[in-house]
């Protein structure tokens, strides 16, 4: 990123829901990210996306589940993370992914620069989210999006550059915060 | 960025202009909309904390169950906790009635699996998606199918085969999941209108109880826990509850505060042994020795009941000395041979009376022995069969039998005293004594007990064999809720029926018959079952094994596989499809044999390669579906809407309710079989086929399949609910309490046994305010039994029993199956799975070892300078596998202990349990041509030893067990 | 302020089954929160046995004649770790043989590593397993350890627990603990324990570990309660007796303690000689186990003779509710009051 140009914090949220789309199916979020960023879907795509995050086709395959990453127990996991979504008033859809699906997770980091975006000039309001979202990163996302990412070297370029894109832009969204 | 682009690289073009919010898995909690939620002032936040601390409340709880096979400890009724469509924890309801002031109430049914089921249903090895395989058989290599490609191809394949080959081609493998519910009523209903087969994988588990199908021509018979209270001696003999019944496991330790004596006879002092008041250990496979220790005891001590084996029981009836058969009325007038006979102290013969048991007055000659003249003039002497047992068990003295099974004389004599003096005797019935291959003589030498002392009946008092309860509802839904309309006059079923009655048949011979008939004469509105024992046998290529049977048995009369071929050829026992047709599609239905079945290396090797399609339909991986061509994700328990069948033992109805969406794709089973239906209906259309012709020459409407498979669409792939509901309102023992409040409850009592085949047997009245006692319609009902005597019968005198001496109980000493080899090998179900399900759950293992380990005594282990913790390999003429040794003060020096049900792929190296047991079948068992002994559901099939397999063992190197390492 | 009233716990050794309910009702409730993977505060281990932590019983703490004894910080590895499994590699790749098996090679420790392994020769071999949680002592040695004074026992119901917020991890607690029954959380930096499911019994529900042990096996009430079980069990029988009384920190939780089937001579005749070693049960639950276990023995003998036993009806506690109290709440009934309180105060 260019330090002397910062990202807007719309910018910022469009891009989690473009990462988040991009990591629920295999040309998912193409109508949003940038080819020059992330690249966009080959022919074989549909296989590609099956070998690079689903350990039931591929013995190098990364599980999307964050309770995969750690030695948590999922449901306490998927506590703390319904604990999160519920505190700024968001309910699980009846058919939707598991909390700790990586898509799940950027998909809420949009929701909270969102709502950043929107609480332009409530400094407090501001001041809130922001450190909302440093310590979500901090805790969750982040550690979860750099152990994807070693698992990516075998991936297909779309996927691999996802992996690899993803973590920087949260590391470096995380670096943007500083103290709060 | 890392390339060094700006800013504006990261969003098209566009992208910024339409920006809005997009959450595809999140509403707003308050109901108002996501842009509106966005907008309002957010919360405070300091720190996570704030977020843990706040209160965490529950959507809703509903009751639950699980739906698996847990046997004599089914079932639990929960209440599942759901936040946000997730379940986070389940805790047992716990609100069964205390039936009597004096018995302890059932409160608070559950184990550590059941109150951790949340955790393993969503376990990284959960399938979410239907899956085909994309290399090899076994390769590992899958990719991700719609639901529709994968039906549209397994019905493809379906209907080649049946039209190529015959429907008897497709083969449905039943495991642990079989529910006697809707899911269950579902695949047996597409089985049905497809003649396809089902396998009663209850022989190929071991669980048959043969000895008790040999002497009650039945197997069912159990009684409801709070009996026990009621018992002054109970006998845990077979069994380890204190790992396989955790939920019952108080009534038995309560009961001994109560006074009753605890006594657990087993060679390992086991669990359960801790909680005796006398343990007797004995060498593993010799109990028929010291049980008919006991019986001599009982009549040497002249402590026989009379009355109660007069009337109930064989003791009486006359056997020919000729021929070692009974005598009948064939020989005496030409008259029936199924007339029998008894005689008086006068010297008088009597007809044994097959419609009662009651004697009025009259008293037969227990050792009559008297010659009679017979049809064709020749005069024969004739003795009773007590006659002939007592001079038999007169050489089971405690001293004799000391040398048979190892346990000390004065020990043998205090046993004997406890249970002769006992007033209410009762066993604690397990599964261990049928996986020895003289497992039926030691069943049978046990229930000799409780007979000769007319131990039977009474409250506390009484044999246990196996116990089955469930609603009688579902043989009417699978036939398409028609069968009730069947059984009238002017239909086959009808007309047997009335026969039957004529003749003065009980209701529970009539039922038995129809469960025979779906083995034997299929093809009505039942589905048609076989013996999966024998199917693996001669289709899996698991006899191939048993060739060496000779040199580990040593009074066979002929070679294991041509007594098996003879069985087939003469046709004492049916099996389908018939030896030399390959079985060419297997759907796994939750089952696993390559894990479970005795022998499994054989399957791969000589059934998969026939096999044009294998489909294991679960919720884990499992080391069959791992061999799969298909894996398609069944709901879990917490998933669906169903219920379960039971035992006597807990008596009630068990109800799981839908408390969350299926994860991922998964569906429940119910809907998989539906849309199977209706995909092959399909694709039938579409090839332009419309009825073919089953194996049995029935129609099979192909073309109507899904049509018929909802009753006219009633019963669609989504209507679950309301056909679990429907099978109960067809229930005569089920249909007392409304299905909404049965889902309410989660438990319901059953107001009668019913008229499932799966229940009859237990023969008693089942009531709301006291405890079940089996049998008390033959004790106090008079009823006759459904054998060939109509009695409790000691004596078989099929010619392979005569054979083989086995006509009378006696004891024969454990084959060394496996070869000759220090160690036996035997078993148990582990505390820490039922079956497979758990066994690789990591909150299960990490109370566990995490490692398949094989159980041996200090004295063997210190022999082989085998410690602790320490690999090893386990291995005889058959097979080998590796696991690591744990050194117990409990084992009997030779006794080795592999609890059951590690996953293949848990095993260092390629071997696994099963690969050392060849589970040769024991030639008795393959009678089928008799009165009594015949196939039926669950009952009378060969079944599986692996309790005498012998084995060495032996340290590996420290080389080979550093290779086994990982990390 | 309110009166000074204790929470205490029977366990019956001779109704325990090992099957650890007890273990995963606790884990499932409190102990599965980041850091905790490896805590239980609940265990049931085999005795006799290194018990979990290995060798708790050789690491000292507690008191001697009050004055308070050294104790050795047990390690991680001696709870046993909560091993992971390759569950991807084994279940799902390709062609080369893979053992699901725990990750980082094998394990040659866990909370329950010895289970059933038992003492004594066979056929005299012996065991039984005993349930354990934090004893909630009338004199807590770690209490007095702490010195951040983190540590308090509570006034209405003697639950003794740790003030995270004050807590700074310096382990004293756990050092000075005999039964080793503190953990310590390395995410959190602090100290914790088994808090006797406080907040359950808040709302009047039983503890996890006692309402959810099918073997009915744990008596849950107030020791002051003169009509309860508990009471009765300790002072009127006297067959319920803390674990290791010499540690002088007077231990709220009671055992009963185990009886077993008659041992064997040479021959392999019945003897009545007991197969549980009296002073190994000594060395556990001091000299009053003895008069305890003749009494258990004497009293089965009146109900077995037909007798009536006020005692071994205690035990059997044929309503299951009876084990609990003034704690008899569904906790489904709790989480109901619990979302009213909530909705309420958003109202």
């Amino acid at each position: 990123m260019v330090s002397n140009e910062p990202i807007t914090v719309l910018e910022r949220s469009i891009c989690y829901r473009g990462l988040a789309e991009a990591y629920r199916s295999p040309a998912g979020g193409v109508g949003i990210l940038d080819e020059s960023w992330i690249p966009p879907p080959s022919e074989n795509a549909k296989s590609e996306f099956l070998e690079a995050f689903a350990p039931a086709v591929s013995t190098t395959a990364c599980a999307l589940y964050q309770s995969a990453h750690s030695n948590r127990e999922q449901t306490s996991l998927y506590e703390e993370l319904i604990r999160w979504y519920d505190h700024f008033g968001l309910q699980r859809k009846a058919k939707a992914e598991l909390p700790d699906h990586v898509s799940v997770e950027l998909e809420f980091m949009h929701f909270l620069t969102y709502r950043e975006h929107v609480s332009a000039g409530d400094e407090h309001a501001l001041t809130t989210l922001r450190r909302a979202e440093k310590e979500f990163l901090t805790k969750h996302l982040h550690p979860f999006s750099v152990s994807i990412l070693g698992h990516s070297e075998t991936f297909a370029n779309r996927y691999k550059y996802l992996c690899l894109e993803h973590e920087l832009f949260v590391r470096l969204h995380l670096q943007d915060f500083g103290e709060i | 960025m890392s390339k060094g682009v700006s800013r504006r690289n990261f969003l098209k073009a566009g992208a910024l202009a339409a920006a809005s919010l997009a959450m595809p898995n999140f509403l707003a909690r308050s109901g108002v909309s996501l842009t509106a939620l966005a907008a309002e002032t957010p919360p405070d936040f300091n720190s996570s904390l704030d977020v843990y601390r706040k209160h965490w409340t529950w959507d809703k709880t509903v009751r639950g169950t699980h739906m698996i096979n847990c046997w004599y400890q089914a079932h639990c009724a929960f209440d599942v906790y759901v936040k946000d469509g997730i379940v986070f924890r389940e805790e047992q309801a716990a609100e069964y009635k205390q039936l009597r002031p004096e018995l302890p109430d059932m409160n608070p049914r559950g184990c550590q699996k059941g109150c951790s089921f949340s955790h393993r249903m969503y376990e990284t090895n959960r399938i979410k998606h239907p899956m085909r395989r994309a290399g090899g058989r076994g390769s590992g290599k899958w990719e991700q199918v719609s639901w529709d490609d994968a039906l549209n191809d397994i019905a493809d394949k379906f209907i080649d085969t049946i039209i190529k080959e015959g429907t008897d081609r497709v083969i449905w493998d039943l495991g642990p999941d079989i529910n006697i519910g809707a899911a269950n009523a579902a695949q047996a209903r597409l089985a049905q209108l497809t003649h396809s087969i089902c396998l009663d994988s209850n022989s190929s588990n071991g669980d048959g109880h043969r000895g008790a199908f040999e002497t009650f021509g039945n197997v069912y018979m159990e009684r409801s826990l709070e009996d026990y209270f009621y018992s002054d001696v109970i006998i845990i003999w077979g069994a380890n509850p204190i790992f396989t019944s955790i939920p019952n496991a108080h009534f038995f330790t309560e009961a001994r505060y109560n006074g009753t004596d605890i006594v657990c006879i087993s060679p390992d002092y086991s669990a359960s042994a801790t909680k005796a008041d006398l343990w007797v250990p004995v060498k593993p496979g010799t109990d028929a020795a010291l049980a008919l220790a006991i019986c001599w005891q009982i009549i040497d001590g002249g402590h026989v009941n009379e009355s109660f084996v007069s009337e109930q029981s064989d003791l009486p009836i006359l056997i020919r000395a000729d021929t070692g058969k009974f005598l009948t009325g064939k020989d005496l007038d030409g008259g029936l041979d199924s007339t029998f006979y008894t005689a008086g102290s006068d010297g008088k013969l009597r007809e044994v009376d097959r419609k009662s048991l009651e004697l009025e007055g009259y008293k037969a000659d227990l050792e009559a022995s008297l010659t009679v003249k017979l049809a064709d003039g020749k005069e024969v002497p004739v003795r009773t069969v007590y006659t002939l047992l007592k001079e038999r068990l007169s050489v089971y003295t405690p001293e004799a039998v000391s040398e048979m099974c190892g346990t000390a004389p004065k020990l043998i004599r205090r046993l004997a005293k406890m249970v002769i003096n006992a007033k209410a005797l009762s066993n604690v019935s397990g599964s261990s004594m049928n996986k020895y291959f003289h497992g039926n003589l030691t069943e049978r030498a046990m229930i000799l007990i409780w007979v000769l002392l007319g131990q039977m009946g009474r409250p506390g008092s009484g044999y246990s064999a196996f116990g089955f309860l469930a609603n009688d509802g579902w043989e009417d839904y699978v036939s398409g809720l028609r069968i009730k309309d069947r059984i009238t006059f002017g239909t086959e079923i009808g007309l047997d029926l009335m026969w039957d009655w004529m003749k003065g048949e009980t209701s529970e011979s009539f039922f038995k018959k129809l469960s025979t008939s779906q083995f034997t004469d299929p093809g009505g509105n039942l589905p048609i079952w076989t013996s999966s024992a024998l199917f693996w046998h001669v289709h899996g290529g698991v006899s191939e094994l048993a060739e060496q049977a000779d040199k580990w048995v040593p009074d066979l009369k002929k070679p294991v596989k041509e007594a098996l071929h003879e069985s087939l050829e003469k046709k004492w026992l049916p099996l389908q499809p018939p030896m030399g047709k390959h079985p060419r599609i297997l759907f796994h239905y939750c089952s696993n044999p390559l894990r479970s079945v005795r022998g499994s290396q054989k399957l791969t090797e000589v059934l998969w390669p026939k096999l044009s399609l294998s489909v294991a339909i679960d919720f884990r991986m499992s080391s069959t579906a791992k061999q799969a061509d298909y894996v398609l994700p069944a709901a879990a328990w917490y998933e669906v809407t169903d219920h379960k069948w039971v035992t006597p033992l807990v008596p009630y109805n068990h109800v799981t309710n839908k408390a969350v969406e299926p994860l991922g794709e998964s569906k429940p089973d119910f809907w998989i079989f539906t849309m199977l239906a209706k995909h092959i209906e399909e694709r039938a259309k579409s090839r332009g086929l419309d009825v073919v012709e089953s194996h049995m020459g029935k129609e099979i409407r192909l073309a109507n399949l899904y049509q018929d498979m909802t009753m006219d669409g009633r019963f669609g792939e989504d209507d679950l609910d309301s056909a679990a509901g429907a099978i109960l309102e067809q229930s005569s023992n089920l249909s007392h309490v409304s299905w909404e409040e049965q889902k309410e409850t989660g438990f319901v009592r059953y107001n009668s046994l019913g008229l499932s085949p799966l229940s009859i047997g237990n023969a008693g009245d089942l009531k709301n305010d006291e405890p079940f006692i089996p049998l008390t319609h033959h004790i106090d009902g008079k009823q006759p039994y459904p054998t060939q005597t109509r009695r409790i019968q000691f004596y078989l005198d099929h010619p392979l029993y005569l054979d083989h001496d086995e006509h009378l109980p006696r004891f024969k000493a454990p084959p060394s199956i496996g070869g000759d080899y220090p160690l036996i090998m035997t078993g148990g179900h582990t505390r820490w799975s039922v079956h497979s399900v758990w066994r690789d759950n990591a909150l299960m293992q990490r109370l566990n070892r995490g490692q398949p380990y094989i159980v041996m005594g200090q004295e063997d282990a210190g022999t082989r300078s085998i410690a602790d913790g320490d690999w090893v390999r386990c291995f005889n003429d058959v097979g080998e596998f590796i696991v690591r040794a744990k050194v117990i003060t409990g084992a009997q020096p030779g006794q080795t202990i592999m609890y059951h049900s590690w996953e293949n792929y848990q095993f260092a190296g390629s071997g696994d349990a099963r690969s050392v047991s060849p589970s040769p079948i024991n030639p008795v068992e393959l009678a089928g041509d008799h009165a009594h002994l015949k196939i039926g559901m669950l009952e009378g099939q060969p079944g599986c030893f692996d309790r005498d397999t012998r084995i060495e063992i032996e340290k590996l190197s420290a080389e080979d067990s550093a290779r086994l390492r990982q990390g | 302020m309110t009166d000074k009233r204790q929470v205490a716990m029977v366990i019956d050794l001779n109704k325990c089954i090992g099957c650890q309910t007890c273990t995963i009702a606790c884990k499932t409730q409190w102990t599965n929160r980041e850091g905790m993977e490896g805590m239980w505060w609940n265990t049931v281990s085999t005795s006799p046995g290194e018990g979990t932590p290995k060798g708790w019983e050789k690491m000292g703490g507690g008191f001697r004649k009050g004055k308070a004894q050294p104790g050795k910080l047990p390690k991680q590895g001696e709870f046993g770790t909560a091993w992971n499994f390759n569950v991807e590699e084994a279940l799902f790749q390709g062609d080369k043989h893979d053992t699901l098996g725990p990750i980082g090679g094998d394990p040659n420790w866990g909370t329950n590593w010895d289970e059933d392994i038992g003492g004594g020769e066979y056929p005299n071999s012996f065991q039984f397993y005993i349930p354990r949680i934090c004893n909630h002592c009338t004199k807590p040695a770690c209490m007095e350890a702490c010195p951040r004074g983190a540590i308090f026992k509570r006034e209405e119901d003697g639950i003794v627990v740790i003030n995270e917020d004050h807590c700074r991890g310096f382990r004293f607690c756990q050092e000075a603990c005999p039964y080793k029954e503190i953990y310590y959380n390395t995410v959190t930096g602090t100290s914790q324990k088994c808090i006797m499911c406080a907040p359950r019994l808040e709302e009047g529900v039983p503890t996890a570990c006692s309402r959810q042990c099918p073997g009915r096996v744990r008596f849950l009430g107030f020791l002051d309660d003169e009509d309860g079980p508990i009471h009765k069990l300790v002072y009127k029988y006297k067959v319920a007796m803390a674990l290791h009384p010499e540690y002088e920190t007077e231990p709220n939780v009671f055992y009963i303690p185990p009886l077993a089937p008659p041992s064997f001579d040479e021959e392999g005749n019945p003897i009545d000689e007991d197969r549980i070693p009296m002073d190994y049960l000594d060395s556990l639950f001091g000299p009053a186990v003895g008069p305890a276990i003749d009494l258990l023995k004497a009293e089965k003998a009146k109900k077995k003779a037909g007798g009536e036993s006020d005692l071994m009806d205690t035990l059997i506690a044929r309503n299951w509710l009876d084990l609990f109290g003034p704690f008899t709440t569904n906790p489904k009934d709790v989480a109901k009051t619990l979302e009213e309180r909530v909705q309420n105060r958003q109202g």
